[in-house]
């Protein structure tokens, strides 16, 4: 008998970072350039299958939380298993709210594996965080790191694989 | 108080007919235990059926029974999720927003789950935020373009 297991999982990250294109890169297997700001929450399913059995990831893509004055809504972050913090980047900026982001998970009690992504890897020439930058953060929180880009698909089947093998590895 | 009570049917009957939102008695495990007369056509779903799981109606509730339960102990208290989108095959993208709150009917114990359609406001709200994130964007790019000047 298949083993079938469901989790949920955030996207957290300042506005346009890229966090609703990564969902859809994952989820529907496409792009659009076009910005569309997210509000409240978009829920999408996909089904990984891992060793282990079928795992339905739920992926919570969150509304960057300037939207919300600053703070992620806590009932949106509870019962996660697993969240990727995203930055842009080609926006300095936006590395700086990661603190802020772990900061809300811890604050709803959350103890749970994430990773750094440093979203739109494919525009090389407007690079304004070097790898190293997102290394030191990542390291900062003892946690993962990887370059994606939404556009091209870069990375993005292995953060969504890795962050399910942490979150298996968890229990 | 007989006079009261009728006007307060009349009104939330009144209300369930605009469809802007329904409701439902639901247990400790999230099963529907009644619904609003409402419920099926609000969700636009007539498969619906007492017994099976909230969480099989709103995605956003799977998972989080335990969360609920904990965040629900105290009488006055309340789990809301604003703004979720909810799109179903064929049909426009709706906003909705939950609410969950504690209902004792007889000695059992249920919660009340509200769910209000928020379309309108979720529109609106989400232009203006698109408005004035485009406007940050350009204004980060202005000030690069200075920097490099």
């Amino acid at each position: 008998m298949t083993t079938i297991i469901q989790k949920k999982i955030c996207l957290l990250g300042e506005f346009s970072v890229g966090k609703t294109s990564l969902v859809r890169r994952f989820v529907e297997g496409n792009f659009d350039d076009r910005y569309l700001s997210t509000i409240g929450v978009k829920i999408s399913r996909r089904a990984l299958a891992r060793p282990s059995g079928q795992l339905n990831l739920l992926v919570w893509d969150l509304a960057g939380s300037d939207e919300f004055g600053g703070q992620i809504q806590s009932n949106y972050l509870r019962g996660s298993s697993g969240a990727f913090i995203v930055c842009d980047l080609t926006r300095s900026e936006t590395l700086g709210g990661f603190q802020r982001y772990v900061d809300q998970i811890r604050a709803v009690k959350l103890d749970i594996p994430l990773i750094f992504l440093g979203n739109k890897a494919d525009l090389k020439e407007e690079r304004a965080i070097s790898e190293e930058e997102l290394q030191l953060a990542a390291e900062t929180f003892q946690s993962l790191y990887l370059l994606t880009s939404a556009k091209t698909g870069e990375n993005v089947e292995q953060a969504f694989q890795r962050l399910a093998e942490k979150i298996e590895a968890k229990g | 108080m007989v006079g009261n009570a009728i006007l307060a049917l009349s009104v939330l009957q009144t209300l369930l007919a605009r469809e802007a939102f329904t409701y439902a008695l639901i247990g400790e495990d999230l099963s529907l235990r009644e619904l609003a007369p409402n419920f099926q056509t609000f969700l636009n779903n007539a498969d619906i059926q007492k017994g099976q799981s909230a969480a099989e109606v709103f995605d956003a509730l799977i998972g989080s029974e335990s969360v609920i339960r904990d965040t629900l102990k105290e009488e006055n208290s309340e789990y809301g999720l604003e703004y979720i989108h909810f799109s179903q095959p064929n049909q426009p993208l709706r906003y909705l927003s939950l609410r969950i709150c504690p209902y004792h009917k007889n000695a059992e114990r249920l919660f009340l789950l509200i769910a209000e359609d928020v379309t309108s406001a979720a529109l609106i709200e989400q232009r203006a935020i698109q408005a004035r994130n485009e406007l940050r964007l350009l204004r980060i790019r202005l000030n690069l373009e200075n920097a490099n000047l």
